[in-house]
């Protein structure tokens, strides 16, 4: 297993110019809403997308599809079950609009959730929690 | 900027249909609860991804032939519900519905 700050240097390394500070990555400690928009200018505009792993309090972001991020925690060590994609709206800061539980990797009948949104409260609270713990102004 | 600059057309080749009829209806689906909402600026622009996602879908060419002619259709049906007069009658949850059929193919399993 890669530990967090290989994984992250990997990754960051063989971004494209202009990209050197975003691009796929798990969030070590913390990251600032100035960061994420850049990181959203950069590609879709007005969300960065984001995997939580709630079990480990980690947060992956700014990839083409949850299921990039999904897979680079996976890689890390996660288990499938703790991890749920979010989007994130940076302009949105401080409103309930920042932070948008919807996702295919979310699709998990097997698990008892059956569409893109997170539907057990209790794991929405504690993306939240995790979410403000790591997105800090 | 509307679409990721990974999402470039070699890599969305590499998915499976059910993966990209699937994201694109991800999209789809923020773009009717945007609307739902209120949030103007936050339907175009799920509006707009959905829609570059439907044309890269469009322009695979493992696609030719009456698969084509069904995302095509579909693509139809999404401008027409968001951003058109519903001419066909279309519901939210009649296309959510559709996609939400792909998705859950290219998630079997997990």
């Amino acid at each position: 297993m890669l530990c967090l700050t290989e994984l992250r240097y990997r990754l960051v390394a063989r971004n494209p110019p202009g990209r050197e500070h975003g691009g796929v990555q798990i969030v070590a400690g913390q990251i600032t809403v100035a960061e994420l928009s850049a990181m959203a200018e950069a590609t879709f505009g007005d969300l960065v997308k984001a995997v939580a792993d709630v079990r480990r309090g980690l947060l992956a972001v700014d990839a083409a599809m949850h299921s990039d991020l999904e897979a680079l925690l996976l890689d890390a060590g996660a288990s499938q079950a703790d991890l749920w994609g979010i989007n994130l709206y940076p302009a949105e800061h401080g409103t309930p609009g920042f932070l948008e539980f919807d996702s295919m990797i979310n699709l998990r009948p097997g698990q008892g959730n059956r569409t893109r949104s997170v539907e057990d409260p209790a794991i929405r609270v504690a993306i939240t929690e995790l979410v403000g713990r790591v997105v800090v102004p | 900027m509307t679409l990721h600059p990974d999402l470039t057309p070699g890599r969305w080749g590499t998915l499976t249909l059910a993966e990209q009829l699937g994201n694109a209806g991800a999209d789809v689906g923020r773009a009717i609860r945007a609307r739902e909402g209120g949030a103007e600026l936050r339907l175009v622009s799920n509006l707009n991804r959905a829609l570059a996602q439907l044309d890269l879908t469009l322009a695979d060419p493992r696609w030719a032939g009456h698969r084509r002619r069904e995302i095509a259709r579909a693509r139809e049906v999404v401008c027409d519900l968001l951003a058109g007069d519903n001419v066909y009658g279309s519901t939210p949850a009649s296309v959510e519905q559709w996609f939400m059929a792909y998705a859950f193919e290219a998630r079997a399993g997990r």
